[in-house]
C-alpha cells in the first residue's frame, strides 16, 4: 500500500501496483525511493520505455527482452545490461516495472 | 518416429483430428487412453485408424467395459507404454 | 539448447489454455531454448487482427505476439489446411506466419526436440 495524494494505492507483497491504470508520473519517484534510487533523465528513459512496451505488447518485458528491445530504441550504448543495471542495480527488469507501475516480469532477474 | 498421446475423445477434443493431420502412417504410433478409448467402438473412427499404428490403454479399456469390443486392437499395460516412449525418438500428448 | 515446438490447436479465449501456452512459449524464450510456434484448427484463430478480448472480460495476451522477434521466436508456422477450412487468407494475420502444409509440418515436428500441444 502506498499513500499518495490523500489516496490509498494498493500494491502487492513485493511492492508492485495491483492496477496499472493507478500509476502516474509522480508516483513513480515514491516508488523509486523505496529502491533507493534517484530518478534522473536516464532512468526516466528506461521507466517510459518499459512502460510503452507494457501498454504496447501487454507484458512486462523480461531483462533479455528488455536490452534486446532497448538496443534497438535507444541505441547500442543503452541496450545492454551494463548501462542497464548501473541505473537500477538491483535488476533492471525488476525495478524499472515496478516503478512504471507494471506487473512483475514472469522470469526476472 | 513419433508416439502420439490422445486422452480425450473426439467428441469433445480436437486431439485426435488435430493429430491424424500431421501423424505419418509409416513409422509413427498412436495410444489412445482414458476416453478416448471410447471412440474405437465407432467404425468410421477405425476407418479412419485403419492406416496406423493403434495401441490402447489396457486399464482404461477394461474400466469401460470395452475389452471384448477393441480385442483387434493391441492393448498395453502401464509398463509396456513407458517402453514405447523410449522406442520412439518423442511424445506428443495431444 | 533445445528446439522446443508450441502447438496452438485450441480457439484463443473461453480457455486458459492460449495464454498459457504464449507464456511456456515466451518463458522458454527467455531461457534461451530455441522455440518455434505453430497454429492449427481453432488456434488459427489467436493470430486474428482486430481482437478486444478485455471487452469479454479476458486477459489481452493477444497484443503480446507483437513483442515475438523480440524473444527470438522467428519461426511461426500455421496450418493450410485450417486456413481453407476457416476461410481465412495471410493478411487476416496479425504477425508474419509461414502457411505450411500438413506434410511441412509433420516435417517440422521431427527436426524439434519437443513438441508441447496447448
Amino acid at each position: 500500500m502506498i499513500e499518495f495524494n490523500g489516496k490509498q494505492i494498493e500494491t502487492d507483497h513485493q511492492g508492485y501496483l495491483k492496477s496499472v491504470s493507478d500509476w502516474s508520473p509522480e508516483l513513480a519517484p515514491i516508488i523509486a525511493a523505496e529502491e533507493d534510487i534517484t530518478l534522473t533523465d536516464a532512468h526516466w528513459e528506461v521507466v517510459n520505455f518499459v512502460r510503452e512496451f507494457y501498454l504496447e505488447f501487454k507484458t512486462s518485458p523480461a531483462i533479455r527482452v528488455l536490452v534486446k528491445a532497448i538496443g534497438q530504441k535507444l541505441g547500442e550504448d543503452k541496450g545492454n545490461s551494463k548501462y542497464l543495471y548501473t541505473l537500477f542495480p538491483v535488476g533492471p527488469a525488476k525495478q524499472a516495472t515496478k516503478i512504471a507501475g507494471l506487473p512483475k516480469p514472469a522470469k526476472c532477474i | 518416429m513419433i508416439l502420439h498421446l490422445i486422452k480425450d475423445t473426439p467428441a469433445n477434443s480436437s486431439a485426435l483430428n488435430t493429430c491424424l493431420r500431421y501423424a505419418r502412417k509409416q513409422t509413427d504410433c498412436i495410444l489412445l487412453s482414458g476416453n478416448a478409448v471410447n471412440c474405437l467402438l465407432q467404425a468410421e473412427v477405425l476407418a479412419h485408424l485403419a492406416d496406423y499404428k493403434i495401441y490402447v490403454s489396457q486399464e482404461d479399456v477394461a474400466a469401460r467395459g470395452l475389452t471384448r469390443f477393441l480385442k483387434q486392437i493391441e492393448q498395453v499395460n502401464y509398463s509396456e507404454f513407458v517402453a514405447l516412449s523410449l522406442k520412439y525418438d518423442k511424445v506428443i500428448s495431444w | 539448447m533445445k528446439k522446443l515446438c508450441i502447438v496452438f490447436k485450441q480457439a484463443p479465449h473461453g480457455t486458459a489454455h492460449g495464454r498459457e501456452g504464449l507464456d511456456f512459449a515466451l518463458l522458454s524464450a527467455s531461457f534461451e531454448q530455441e522455440v518455434s510456434l505453430v497454429f492449427t484448427g481453432e488456434g488459427l484463430l489467436t493470430l486474428l487482427k482486430e481482437q478486444d478480448p478485455e471487452s469479454i472480460g479476458c486477459k489481452d495476451y493477444i497484443s503480446t505476439l507483437g513483442a515475438l522477434g523480440l524473444y527470438d521466436i522467428d519461426t511461426v508456422l500455421v496450418c493450410q489446411e485450417s486456413m481453407h477450412e476457416f476461410n481465412l487468407q495471410q493478411n487476416d494475420l496479425r504477425i508474419p506466419a509461414l502457411v505450411s502444409s500438413a506434410e511441412e509440418i509433420a516435417a517440422h515436428f521431427d527436426h524439434v526436440d519437443e513438441v508441447m500441444v496447448f
